[in-house]
């Protein structure tokens, strides 16, 4: 009888799961934040607040550019394997 | 010159399965972006047909492990790689004739199983293989994108639950357009492979490549161009069932089901998995579905789909098996590959010409 870790690498098995659920939900999560920099920014400007406005506007650029390096990263992870 | 005849048709019947591959898997990508009005029909469509092309550009270490490994690559033949092409094209036919979402990439190596299975027995075939290659990851791929993308869409809804909504939808949809992109990057670069090892194999068989050459430039450009237009051509039926009749999706659970898919997709190859995109985004879409609502997904059609992935498999090696069957009591020569192929083509011409009549479901104009 053929048990299953004797075809299928375990550890791969177990890195494949673990990256999935951090990089899905990490990248999902990331992104949200951007949108809450987006849309709070968006009230803050017009409930005259600037500086808030621009906080929030950081917040939803650094979020944004955290999720393009993770896009990069995958693209690089496609082109090497 | 019967062999070269036969390696014409071969290449040929590998390009047109190419063609359907990405006719038939656009919606892999492109569905939920369009079911969202994250992106307009047509140019979503253009969009995944250019990353498919520059997709299958990127690398060449997949292109000779759809045969390797799985089946004994010393006994392929060019007459094999037929009629494992032809159990692929016609399998991937059938689900689109029924509209559903099933494995390009199974129906290959099911094909290509099946023929082999024919011409040599069960010692042409390599059971932990294809257990540990492909069964194996059939099974994670789908079920670990439905966790995900569950998770991810509790974890958004937690984030924006409080907003306005116009920024929040905005906002996710052009999320979209990244993670949409990613998937036809990540499809072109693994499935157009599969049709580039193919080709080779071929080549390699009829003796006009040396054993373990990589695929030449026109195989892979060839290869590219075939897919990319297969997926600019759209198969607008496969795109309704996975873009709302499984689960109508917001532009967040669109983004969380396209993202999630090519995390695991991306996780998977990063340790050198063969996994099908079809079954990873379908199960992406169930689970970003479900986790909103259980009765929001249409379980009668996922159920459906379920059965076409498990059917998949099985269904193509006996198609695959039966061709090589029917191409040999021609002998080994062109003529059996030239009648199958007339054959084929009748049928491709009889499908097309009742689906015409009945009309398409959903069109480019539909959505824009």
């Amino acid at each position: 009888m053929v048990l299953l870790a004797d075809v299928v690498d375990m550890g791969d098995l177990l890195n494949v799961v673990w990256t999935s659920l951090v990089a899905g939900i990490g990248v999902c999560a990331v992104f949200s934040l951007a949108i809450v920099g987006f849309a709070r920014a968006l009230d803050m400007r017009r409930e005259g607040q600037a500086v808030a406005a621009s906080a929030y506007a950081v917040l939803m650029v650094v979020a944004f550019v955290a999720v393009m390096a993770v896009v990069i990263f995958g693209v690089i992870v496609m082109t090497s394997k | 010159m019967d062999s070269d005849v036969i390696l014409v048709i071969v290449v040929a019947t590998a390009l047109a399965f190419d063609f359907t591959n990405g006719f038939h898997d656009t919606a892999n990508v492109v569905a939920t972006s369009i079911s969202t009005r994250a992106m307009r029909p047509r140019v979503a469509v253009a969009y995944a047909a250019i990353l498919n092309f520059f997709g299958a550009f990127l690398s060449l270490e997949v292109a000779a492990t759809i045969a390797n490994g799985i089946v004994d690559a010393d006994l392929i033949t060019p007459l094999i790689v037929f009629g494992g092409l032809i159990g692929a094209i016609a399998w991937n036919l059938a689900t689109w004739y029924f509209g559903l979402p099933s494995s390009s990439s199974h129906a290959l190596i099911g094909g290509v199983v099946g023929a082999a299975f024919a011409a040599n027995g069960p010692d042409a075939i390599i059971g932990d293989g294809l257990l540990g290659k492909v069964v194996v990851p059939a099974l994670l791929a789908p079920t670990l994108a439905f966790v995900v993308a569950g998770i991810a869409i509790i974890v958004i809804y937690r984030m924006v639950g409080g907003l306005h909504p116009g920024p929040v939808t905005r906002g996710f949809k052009a999320g979209q357009v990244i993670s949409g992109g990613l998937l036809a990057l990540a499809h072109g670069t693994n499935d157009a492979q599969k049709t580039m090892g193919v080709i080779t194999l071929a080549l390699i068989a009829s003796g006009e490549l040396g054993a373990g050459a990589d695929p030449p430039f026109w195989v892979i450009a060839s290869a590219a161009s075939a897919i990319a237009l297969g997926t600019y051509f759209g198969g607008w039926r496969i795109i309704k069932t996975m873009g709302s009749r499984i689960i109508k999706m917001d532009t967040a659970q669109g983004f969380a089901a396209q993202g999630s898919g090519a995390a695991v997709i991306l996780a998977a190859t990063h340790v050198g998995f063969p996994l099908s995109t079809t079954h990873t985004i379908s199960g992406a879409v169930m689970g970003a579905g479900a986790a909103k609502r259980v009765s929001a997904v249409r379980w009668g059609v996922a159920g459906n789909i379920v059965v076409a992935w498990i059917l998949t498999l099985p269904a193509a090696a006996a198609i695959g098996a039966l061709t090589y069957g029917v191409t040999r009591v021609f002998g080994t020569g062109a003529v059996g590959p030239i009648v199958v192929s007339a054959l084929l083509l009748g049928l491709i011409g009889v499908v097309f010409a009742r689906r015409l009549a009945q009309g398409s479901p959903i069109t480019a104009a539909e959505g824009s």
